[in-house]
């Protein structure tokens, strides 16, 4: 018998906050409009937060109201953004698809490393001990901030001390390309074949080698083994025209550091 | 009261309350004079200090080559005077700036110019450094160019003597006295602290120099009282340095605005707040300096320097540092040239094999080496060896040891914390720009949490964000 008086008290208040919630359901009530929801659903509905609005709901109020444009969703690429114009009966701008990459080619057994860092894992945390345990001024510190930030566990940390990207899982949203204290990952054109998987442009090859066995040297190599004449150096530099290049791996397999990537 | 006790009987107890009374004013006063206040938080540390204590300072060999790096300050970075392949003789100035905030480098040998280069030095920044490399051996006495009396010098010309002399606070931070000397119009300075604490564990530099050369030590708190216009000069002493109170007291004994004062051993006793608060029971308020609160707060061996510059006419081209710890074979107290190299000094006295970790000052405050080329600085109060590290890193169990240690009344964890997560502007709102990076916090973690680093980097973010 004891047990029906809690269970009835319960059942009272149960009842009272329930026909208070309903109750506010409909006097606080905001109204959305039909577009604004159907944008919503066209929207992936990660809520990574690399459009820059606080989550996918954020955006798509933008773009309703008009502060945004329909492709702001990096995530989402050119399907999302010509579904959203077609909502809004607006012509589809053309987006240009990316991949992302990574610049640096210092794995741990390469890299120089002036001395054993022991402490939070966190690249910028790292740095701030005489500027990184790494010798290289411009290369991968291999903390992992890249990894912890990416919404879609595209990154994992390598046994090389390097991050590694999987491709099928990357949605390019960029926000590893911001939270890099190095500047090391970049979005590139989806066309990009080869890349100089190095950030070390102010270095001399000579200062290079010293920090990192695995360092662009500037040799021009590459430029002169091209068959069609895709990689110039300039500014003691490669570049490459990724529109010439076929993609032969002439370059990667001469490049005396194997410092040239091919990123099909 | 009539009714209890006679008129004589009142008349008596009255008498004797107020000489009581002022009996009890009188002791009051006589305690007051003495009295040492208590800051909040701090600890007592493990202190090692017997390891050199007993050692007297020895002058360490005019070494082979030095590295002079041209910003040992807190300030700009200075410019070259020499170029490569000149001869330089002790003493000249080779690095100078116009910035106000600033002190110039003097050759610490006579020899050649071989290069200037960029250096890392002990502090974690790499500098441009003039490098020297010795011709002829000239001691430090060669230098003496003059003898002069400081009670007949201006303030002014004592003031640019220091600055010329490249004298800097020699407690560790490095900031240049002179700047110190001269503070802004309207402020008025009443109280001169020398500090003797050295609360730091293993060092005990500070205190040889006070045990071996009192009269210099005096004689600079007068110089600086005199520039400032301080009526009282107090030199603070922990209580863990018998001999030294005992020597400084009986020459103090001479001067009636001098008083020499024992505090208890608590670290950071030696930090430039803590001991205002222990002696003058004055808090410096939050952002500002102690020149806010009419105090100027000098190192001992800061002291030394400036009699050495004014009196004789010897820039700050030397210092006393101890070299100690389990990793060291012989620990002592020696007195270097500014710019000989780590590797030099631990040759000299013998580095074990099993040594892990080499630091730069003490190992409260100090920063642990990646390279034993870096040289001695102008803040570079000793070099730490130890065989031992630290082991894993636990995550924060929130017991809140740390709030009870933190000297300046933080919350360490939660700063921790927030640096991790990287937010700034509520690290901000908890005052981590107060931090005075003692270490304490870290010292006591059980989790063995890098406190410091992780407020360190909030402080350099925030800061980065003010620049901004």
């Amino acid at each position: 018998m004891n047990i029906l008086v809690p269970t009835l008290i319960l059942g009272v208040i149960g009842a009272g906050v329930g026909t208070l919630l309903s109750l506010a359901h409909k006097v606080f009530y905001v109204e959305t409009s039909e577009l604004q929801k159907r944008i919503r659903e066209a929207l992936p509905g990660t809520n990574c937060g690399a459009c820059g609005y606080p989550g996918c709901d954020g955006l798509a109020e933008a773009i309703y109201r008009g502060d945004a444009p329909v492709n702001s969703c990096p995530v989402g690429g050119e399907s999302t953004a010509r579904e959203i114009a077609s909502i809004l009966g607006l012509e589809a701008p053309s987006l240009q698809e990316t991949k992302l990459v990574l610049f640096c080619s210092g794995t741990r057994d390469k890299a120089i490393r002036k001395f054993d860092y022991m402490g939070i894992e966190d690249c910028n945390i790292r740095s701030i001990l005489w500027g990184g345990d790494i010798s290289c001024p411009y290369g991968c510190l291999g903390g992992g901030t890249c990894v912890k930030s990416c919404p879609f566990s595209a990154l994992s940390m390598g046994e090389d001390g390097l991050p590694k990207i999987d491709y099928l899982k990357c949605k390019t949203c960029g926000i590893c390309v911001q939270v890099c204290p190095r500047h090391l990952f970049a979005l590139v054109p989806k066309n990009t074949k080869v890349i100089v998987a190095c950030n070390a442009r102010e270095l001399s090859g000579r200062d290079t080698r010293k920090v990192c066995s695995a360092g662009c040297i500037k040799c021009g190599m590459c430029a002169r083994v091209c068959p069609v004449g895709a990689i110039k150096m300039e500014n003691n530099w490669p570049v490459i025209d990724q529109e010439k290049c076929i993609a032969c791996g002439a370059c990667v397999e001469k490049c005396p550091v194997h410092v040239m990537h091919l990123v099909v | 009261m009539s009714e209890l006790l006679s008129e004589f009987q009142y008349n008596t107890l009255l008498d004797y309350k107020r000489k009581k009374c002022i009996i009890l004013e009188d002791l009051l006063q006589e305690v007051n004079k003495d009295m040492v206040f208590r800051f909040l938080g701090g600890l007592r540390i493990e202190e090692h200090k017997e390891l050199t204590e007993s050692q007297p300072i020895l002058d360490f060999p005019i070494p082979k080559r030095v590295v002079i790096p041209l910003k040992q300050h807190t300030g700009a970075v200075l410019e070259p005077l020499v170029k490569k392949g000149d001869m330089v003789k002790i003493g000249d100035k080779i690095g100078d700036s116009k910035a106000f905030v600033s002190s110039p480098v003097h050759a610490s040998i006579s020899g050649k110019v071989t290069s200037i280069e960029t250096h890392p030095i002990p502090t974690g920044e790499v500098v441009p450094s003039i490098i020297i490399e010795s011709t002829e051996e000239d001691p430090i006495e060669e230098i003496v160019t003059e003898n002069r009396r400081w009670e007949e010098l201006k303030r002014e010309e004592i003031i640019s003597i220091v600055r010329e002399s490249g004298i800097v606070g020699l407690g560790g931070a490095a900031f240049p006295t002179s700047v110190k000397l001269s503070p802004p119009e309207g402020t008025s300075i009443d109280t001169v602290i020398l500090n003797g604490a050295e609360c730091e564990p293993f060092l005990t530099c500070d205190h040889r120099l006070m045990l071996e050369s009192p009269d210099e030590v005096i004689i600079g708190l007068q110089i600086i009282m005199k520039v400032v216009g301080a009526k009282q000069g107090i030199i603070g002493i922990e209580d863990n340095k018998k001999d030294a109170i005992e020597v400084l007291t009986n020459r103090a004994k001479n001067y009636r605005d001098i008083k020499v004062v024992s505090l208890p051993t608590r670290y950071p006793q030696g930090s430039e707040k803590h001991l205002i608060k222990s002696l003058l029971n004055r808090e410096v308020p939050s952002g500002k300096l102690p020149l806010n609160v009419g105090v100027v707060v000098n190192n001992v061996q800061t002291a030394y320097s400036i009699t050495n510059a004014v009196c004789k006419g010897v820039p700050l081209i030397s210092r006393v540092i101890t070299v100690s710890g389990d990793g060291i074979e012989k620990p002592s107290n020696l007195r270097v040239r500014i710019g000989t190299q780590f590797k030099d000094i631990l040759e000299y006295v013998g580095l074990k094999k099993e040594t892990k970790k080499v630091i730069s000052g003490g190992p409260m405050t100090g920063f642990s080496q990646w390279t034993l080329e870096v040289p001695v600085i102008k803040g570079t109060s000793g070099i730490i060896a130890l065989t031992k590290i630290e082991e894993e890193i636990y995550p924060c169990l929130r017991c809140a040891k740390c709030v009870d240690a933190c000297p300046m009344g933080l919350l360490p964890l939660e700063l921790g914390n927030l640096a991790e997560q990287k937010r700034f502007d509520d690290a901000q709102r908890l005052y981590a720009l107060d931090c005075i990076e003692c270490g304490s916090c870290a010292y006591i973690c059980p989790s063995r949490r890098p406190l410091v680093h992780l407020i360190r980097f909030a402080k350099a973010e925030i800061n980065k964000k003010r620049r901004r």
